[in-house]
Order: C-alpha cells, then structure tokens, then sequence
C-alpha cells in the first residue's frame, strides 16, 4: 500500500521533468524548423530571380541582332524595309519588364538576408546575456521570427501579383518570337545565307521559351501551394481573433 | 480595416506575444519560468495601452497566465505561457512551415 503512491509521485516527478525539458526545447525545435523553412523560401527567390536574368541576356543578344539587321539592310532589293518598330519596341519592352521582376526580387532578398542576419546576431547575444539576468529583457527593434513569417507572406503576396502580370509578358515574348523568328525574319533578312548569328539566336530563343515554360509550370506550382497555406492561415488567423473575442 | 488585415493584424500581435515568453524561457531553461510585463511589450513593439489590452484578452482566452511578484519594493507582473498558447505558437509555425514535419 505504502509503495503506490512513492511509484506515483516518482512517475509524476518524471512527467514533469519531461514537460520542462519539452517547454524549454520547444522554441529551439520551432526556430530551427522556421529558419530551416525561410532558407528554402531565400532559395526559391534565388531560382526565381537567376531565370529572368537569362532572359535579359537573350533580349540583349535580340536587340544586338535587330541592329545589325538594321543596319545591314539593302538599300534597293526585294526587302527593303528592315526591323519594324514592334519588331524593336517587344525586346525593350520585355527586356524592362523582366528586369524590374528581377530587382524587385532582389531586393526581396536582401531585405531577407539583413532581417535573418539580425534575428541570428539578436539570437546568439540575447543566449548570453539571458544567462546572466532572472528574467530576459529585450532591446526595441528585436526581430521575432513572427515578423520575418509575415515578411515573407507580404512578400509572397506581391510577388504573385507581380508573376499574373508577368505571365502577361512571357505570353507577348512567345507571341513576337513565333511572329519576328517564323514571319518577319524571312521578309527583312538579307537574300544571302543567314549567318551563324541568325542561327544561333534562333537557339538561343529557342532555349528561352522552353525554359520559359518550365519557369512558368514551377511557379504555378509554388503558387498554388501558397494560396493553400495562405487559405489555412486565413482560417487560423480567424480562429485566434474568435477565441480572443476582440 | 478590412476583415482580412484586421484578422492579421490581431494574429501578428498574439504570435510576437507568445514568441516573446517562449523565446525567453528558451533563453534561461535552468531559471525561473516567465517574463515581465515590461520586457514582453518591448519585444512586441506595442503601446502598453494596446499590449494590456491584447495580454488581457490573452488571459482570458487561456493562452497566457500572469502573476505578480515582489521585485524590491517594487511589483512586478510576470507572463508565463500555457499549453493552449505553445499549441497556438506551434500550429502557425506549421502552417508557415507549409505543413512539414518539425
């Protein structure tokens, strides 16, 4: 009879030295979960913003091409007229539109990398200082990881707006590719055997609306698994404002 | 304020509160548990008028419970966090996570 409760009393002493231990290492198994998953998001931006530069290198090579078409063109002869100003305006146009896509990603991450940056130095020095005072105190400025969580929501929020319009533009890319490749080149093209230029920023073209599709296949992907986690938080940030009754 | 920024607005709040004391106890395992009033409206960014009333709705919801405590001759508050509120936390770091595993 005596030994029941001394079992009873070890095991609740056990429990509690659990529920301890679990309190104390929930946050580090949340954080290190968090900004294992804020790095991914910092690789996705990376591939996102790596793509369009490639492009504006090929609207570069375009532009270069156009001009040399431009100038080489007959003065007298069957096709006298050169690049038209759609034939010109399209690279510029995508050109401008994809680079300002990619700055605009850029500064995305290196918004990141400074907030991250400051989260890990605030970290390690709140660590250190904590161990040395009863209760831990907080400088104003101090960057919680429900703020970079938010960040990269807001972020994300904009970004897709900004890829609907953009997909806008890789549709008018495919269009003046088929049309100034397919159509117009054969009508302002000098009579003689195209160059190896001509051939190789064909390829190159090419390469581009292939790979093109491919980008636009991985952010629709990305995007839908966004909009269903932005529908899950919209039903727990929900949920938390009933319960709080506010 | 829309429905959706007041609901995010509200969520921001009570995450960065409840971060605040779990990142504290974190901080100091061996010591003794909670934060004080002043610290956790620091770390949260808030007016205290805003911040009372938000830890006010906290208690009552169940998410947070708060104590006084003699610091010299002064009182102070102390924040500590409850089952409910470390599940709450843990819920909206998933979702974030975009459901992985932690």
């Amino acid at each position: 009879m005596s030994k029941q409760p001394k079992t009873n009393e070890k095991e609740g002493l056990k429990n509690k030295k659990g529920k301890i231990e679990n309190v104390s290492i929930l946050y580090s198994r949340l954080e290190k979960g968090g900004l294992d998953y804020v790095k991914k998001q910092k690789n996705y931006l990376t591939f996102s913003a790596i793509f369009p530069i490639y492009t504006i290198i090929i609207q570069i090579i375009n532009l270069i091409f156009i001009f040399q078409l431009e100038v080489m063109k007959p003065p007298v002869g069957p096709n006298p007229g050169g690049p038209d100003l759609f034939d010109i305006i399209s690279p510029i146009l995508i050109f401008l539109v994809i680079s300002l896509f990619t700055i605009i990603i850029c500064a995305f991450l290196i918004k990141w990398r400074c907030l991250l940056n400051r989260y890990e130095k605030q970290s390690n020095d709140l660590r250190e200082e904590s161990s040395m005072q009863e209760y831990g105190d907080y400088s104003i400025g101090t960057v919680s990881l429900t703020q970079i969580f938010y960040d990269i929501i807001r972020n994300m929020e904009k970004i897709r707006i900004i890829f609907v319009i953009l997909v806008f533009f890789f549709i008018f890319n495919s269009i003046w590719f088929i049309r100034f490749f397919f159509v117009r080149l054969e009508q302002i093209a000098p009579i003689h055997p195209p160059p190896i230029q001509q051939h190789f920023t064909v390829i190159l073209n090419f390469i581009s609306q292939i790979s093109l599709i491919l980008y636009l296949l991985f952010q629709w992907r990305h995007f839908h698994q966004w909009n269903k986690k932005l529908k899950e938080l919209k039903t727990f940030e929900k949920k938390i404002f009933e319960e709080l009754d506010l | 304020m829309s429905e959706k920024s007041k609901y995010r607005t509200t969520n921001i709040i009570i995450q960065t509160i409840l971060e605040g004391i779990l990142r504290t106890e974190r901080n100091k395992p061996n010591q003794r548990k909670g934060i004080i009033k002043s610290h956790l409206i620091k770390y949260s960014s808030l007016k205290t008028a805003t911040a009372e009333k938000y830890l006010a709705k906290m208690e009552k919801a169940g998410y947070i419970t708060s104590h006084e405590e003699s610091w010299g001759e002064r009182k102070i508050n102390i924040y500590k966090i409850t089952p409910i509120g470390r599940e709450r936390y843990e819920w909206f770091v998933k979702i974030n996570m975009e459901l992985e595993k932690l």
